[in-house]
């Protein structure tokens, strides 16, 4: 009963925060809602007796992903809302209900509540442990997880070629010495984490220069 | 047996698949483009784990686990291309990319 | 004996009096009266055949006479002949008839209408070729003599549509006429291929009088549940269609207004294009063992009926609208020659000769005098000036529009109960509607030249009443259109001209057959049609008699069906910019294939231009829209998967 009403609580919060992600026309607060979406998935898979699928999603998707594209908006400044502007003051009742809703998903998972719920689905509470996913993770699926752990480093790498076309300014080639060549390179390509923000839409990239040159200096960026 | 019923799982992710592939294709910025394509991803991942719920088997779950791994790599290369066109074109929509030049 | 070369008389009298006046300079004074003269000639013959065949003038029946005479073998060998014949019955004398006194009357007419331009004896030759080549059609006992007749006609429409050599859009109309009533002529020429390979024979007595021969065509299976006989008949249909106007190849029937008014009067209104209805009419028992085609016939004429109807509502161009509504009214007898009702379709086309030759020539008038301005939305108020061409235009539009006791009453009520009998009751109402409607353009047409205030003063002031052949000639048309109406039907002698024209059908459905006269039970329908036509009357009274301010507010609030109607429904933007490209695109293939690699060459860079902006339009250019593509695509694709297995 209690998995049953789970179920259909969180499906209802997931379609409704797809739905103003898609039908909303501020971009922050789609992606404010995409984190709701993502919160409320995960308790949807603890539901499916996938736990460890939850809380990978919560971890990679709703943890690292999501902050990357709140950080591409607040570079981008997509819009500039009060969402952005630093913490304003927080009402109670909403950290309550968040509270709440967080404690819920996490008291389901721990206690294993959903489990035991479901006296008849042992098949189920049996098979779909996380002893049998590492044993298919190590097991049928081994290589595709090597291929999976390369694609990741591919993808890193592809990521970081990418930006270092977008210097502006290619560093010369200096037979002298490679130090007046780290400044000088040093001025142009900025390094993102060397800066607190950068807006980029003030200084448009003269794009003769920085993209056409198509040379990679083989540094990498700091 | 299970207290949902497997279908029911399949016709949520079917919904929720929709509703990013019209996101996807009715927005004109590029985040939100990405974010609907994240939507659809994680639909795809409830169908898996609606999969194994079905057939019994943890296969599933490792299946959507590398989805997730791939999604990830996605979004890095996906936000590193969206940076470099709102460089190149100045504004991140969809229609920046008209030409090939 | 005699009849025999009265006939030839009757046939090559209009054929000598046009070399005359075409070849000698000297004669050019007189050519009008040469032309009269040989008109005169051919119609007083007609008339004698007309009651020679009917037997004694009266109510037919008996000592009716029909005639067969051979005159010149062409091509004799095994059991193959190709002759000129001729075959004359009540059929051909009754068209004989119409085509000679309406051609009369429009030689007659045209003395003072073509009294201003130049090329009047080129003019009279040709009409008078014109009526020559129609006879010939009419006369022939084979198909092939028809043929020949068939195809003189569409020459001599396209020497005549084009007649003002000086004018461009009556070259490119009259290039139009000839190449549409070309591509339906393939129609014929199979169907004439197939007959002598079929049945060893182009006479009519062997092929489609014929019912052994007929049986045996039916027998043999051509495709899906048809047979040849069907092909046959559907080929046929094809060339009635072209010829006939019927849609979807009626558009060169309105851009043929380029001629001279009487002209079209004459042929496009009383004579060619009746054509089509004849050649069906004399293949009768083909189209009555044919089902298929015969359900063709009905749909493709009420369909012309209504878009003929609809069109006419919003045009501007006088004799454009009374073009529509030639296309509708023959749109009418072709749903009496699909119902199987052959006689009530010539009576029809008997009818709407008078009545049709009356409207155009009225509206010659009015072009004339107001020197060829042809749009209504610039007249107004002619009555006063011109009270024969306008009262005798009005009784035209009573005829048209089914007033008893005119004659477009009996015939199209006729048609209309032939239909509620023959076929699906929607057609019928459709019809009717269509009546309504015919109603409603004719009398707008009517309030908007002739009352009301006029629209342009200087206009107005140049309308006038000179030519005495003119009115002559309207008033003695005017009084045929009201009387011959009771040539159809009248209290003592019944549906006299109807049941007349039975004899030459014996196998058809007869007014009164076994099963019960066709005309019981259906005694509600003739007021209700009067009903409608009054209705349809007091409607365009009301909208058109003064300023159009009632029409532009109802334009407004159905737009979508007046854009609709006043582009023709869209045919000709379909023939101009789909159909013909598609042709030139052929042409040139087979062009390139003629003229080897370089012409290869040719084509495919263009083809490779058509090609390229014909899917490029499809790519979308944005992510979305590829997107949109890729999404559309995948449900293509699975539901083909899915429904395939």
């Amino acid at each position: 009963m209690f998995h049953v009403i789970f179920m259909y609580i969180f499906g209802a919060i997931s379609v409704a925060s797809a739905l103003s992600v898609v039908l909303l026309s501020k971009v922050v607060y789609s992606i404010v809602m995409v984190l709701v979406f993502f919160i409320s998935i995960a308790a949807i898979l603890i539901g499916m007796y996938a736990e460890y699928l939850a809380l990978i999603t919560l971890m990679v998707y709703a943890g690292a992903i999501m902050v990357l594209y709140l950080f591409a908006m607040i570079m981008f400044r997509q819009d500039t809302s009060r969402a952005m502007r630093g913490i304003t003051s927080v009402s109670i009742p909403l950290i309550l209900v968040i509270a709440i809703i967080l404690t819920i998903i996490w008291g389901t998972m721990i206690t294993g509540v959903i489990r035991v719920d479901d006296i008849d689905n042992i098949a189920a509470a049996n098979a779909l442990t996380v002893a049998n996913f590492s044993e298919s993770l190590f097991g049928v699926l081994l290589i595709p997880f090597e291929i999976v752990s390369v694609l990741l480093l591919l993808a890193m790498m592809g990521a970081i070629l990418i930006s270092n076309r977008m210097e502006k300014k290619v560093p010369p080639r200096n037979k002298s010495g490679t130090k007046s060549g780290a400044k000088a390179g040093a001025k142009s390509g900025v390094p993102i984490m060397n800066q607190t923000v950068i807006d980029l839409r003030d200084k448009p990239i003269n794009t003769a220069t920085g993209l056409g040159s198509g040379n990679i200096s083989g540094k990498i960026v700091e | 047996m299970l207290a949902l019923s497997v279908e029911l799982y399949f016709i949520f992710s079917l919904i929720i698949f929709s509703i990013g592939l019209f996101g996807f294709m009715f927005r004109r910025s590029l985040i939100m483009m990405f974010i609907s394509a994240e939507i659809m991803l994680m639909a795809v991942n409830v169908n898996f784990v609606a999969l194994s719920l079905r057939y019994y088997d943890a296969y599933w779950q490792v299946v959507a686990a590398l989805t997730i791994a791939v999604a990830a790599a996605e979004a890095a290369i996906g936000l590193i291309l969206f940076i470099y066109i709102f460089k190149l074109r100045g504004v991140p929509t969809s229609d920046a990319l008209n030409s090939l030049r | 004996m005699m009849i025999k070369y009265a006939i030839l008389v009757l046939l090559f009298a209009p054929l000598v009096t046009a070399i005359i006046n075409r070849g000698s300079v000297r004669v050019s004074n007189f050519v009008h009266i040469i032309a009269i003269l040989g008109m005169g000639i051919s119609f007083a013959i007609s008339a004698f055949l007309f009651y020679n065949t009917m037997g004694v003038a009266g109510a037919g029946g008996s000592g009716t006479q029909t005639y067969l005479f051979h005159y010149y073998t062409l091509v004799s060998f095994a059991n193959f002949n190709l002759n000129f014949s001729v075959y004359v019955d009540q059929l051909t004398t009754v068209m004989l008839l119409v085509v000679t006194f309406v051609s009369l009357m429009v030689h007659i007419y045209s003395v003072g209408y073509m009294s201003s331009y130049k090329g009047f004896a080129r003019y009279y030759s040709y009409i008078s070729f014109f009526t020559f080549a129609m006879m010939l059609l009419l006369l022939a006992e084979n198909f092939l003599v028809l043929f020949v007749g068939w195809e003189l006609v569409g020459f001599s429409s396209y020497l005549l549509i084009g007649f003002f050599r000086h004018r461009y859009r009556a070259g490119l109309a009259a290039s139009k006429a000839f190449l549409i009533n070309r591509f339906a002529d393939l129609g014929l020429y199979t169907a004439i291929v197939l007959m002598v390979v079929l049945t060893g024979s182009l006479s009519y007595s062997d092929t489609v009088l014929n019912a052994s021969a007929l049986s045996k065509l039916a027998a043999m299976p051509f495709l899906g549940g048809l047979s040849y006989l069907d092909l046959i008949a559907f080929l046929i249909l094809l060339s009635a269609v072209g010829k006939s106007a019927q849609f979807p190849l009626h558009t060169w029937l309105l851009d043929a207004m380029e001629g001279p008014a009487p002209i079209s009067a004459l042929i496009h209104a009383a004579t060619m294009v009746t054509a089509g209805v004849y050649i069906i009419a004399r293949s009768y028992p083909m189209f009555m063992l044919s089902d298929t085609v015969s359900i063709v016939i009905v749909v493709l004429a009420v369909v012309t009926a209504f878009v003929g109807a609809t069109s006419a509502l919003f045009c501007r161009d006088i004799k454009r609208i009374l073009a529509f509504s030639t296309m509708s009214q023959l749109g009418y007898m072709f749903m009496a020659l699909g119902t199987g009702y052959y006689s009530i379709a010539i009576f029809h086309l008997f009818t709407h000769a008078f009545f049709k030759a009356l409207l155009f020539l009225s509206a010659g008038v009015v072009a004339k005098t107001l020197h060829d301005q042809l749009d209504i939305t610039k007249m107004g108020g002619l009555l006063k000036r011109m009270p024969i061409t306008g009262a005798t235009f009005f009784i035209g539009a009573l005829a048209i529009a089914g007033i008893p006791p005119l004659a477009g009453f009996f015939s199209k009520d006729l048609i209309v109960i032939s239909l509620f009998e023959g076929a699906p009751a929607v057609f019928a109402w459709v019809s009717l509607f269509t009546a309504f409607l015919t109603s409603v353009y004719m009398f707008r047409l009517f309030f908007m030249v002739f009352m009301g205030k006029p629209r342009d003063a200087k206009l107005h002031s140049m309308a006038e009443e000179k030519s005495k052949t003119m009115g002559f000639v309207l008033i003695v048309l005017a009084f045929f259109s009201a009387v011959v109406g009771l040539l159809g039907y009248s209290p003592t002698s019944g549906f006299f001209f109807v049941e007349m024209l039975q004899n030459v059908f014996p196998l058809h459905h007869n007014l009164h057959h076994e099963g019960g006269s066709l005309l019981e039970g259906t005694g509600w329908i003739a007021p209700v049609s009067i009903a409608i036509v009054v209705l349809g009357g007091l409607l365009s009274a009301y909208l058109y008699r003064g300023d159009l301010s009632r029409v532009s507010m109802l334009r407004q609030r159905f737009s979508l069906f007046t854009t609709l109607f006043a582009r023709e429904w869209y045919v000709d933007t379909l023939l101009h910019k789909i159909i013909v490209p598609l042709f030139a695109y052929l042409s040139l293939l087979l062009r390139s294939i003629d003229a080897g690699v370089r012409g290869l060459s040719i084509f495919s860079s263009i083809a490779t231009r058509f090609f390229g902006f014909l899917f490029g339009s499809l790519q979308g250019r944005t992510i979305s829209a590829y997107a949109t593509w890729f999404v559309l695509g995948n449900i293509v694709l699975l539901f083909s998967v899915v429904f395939w297995s």
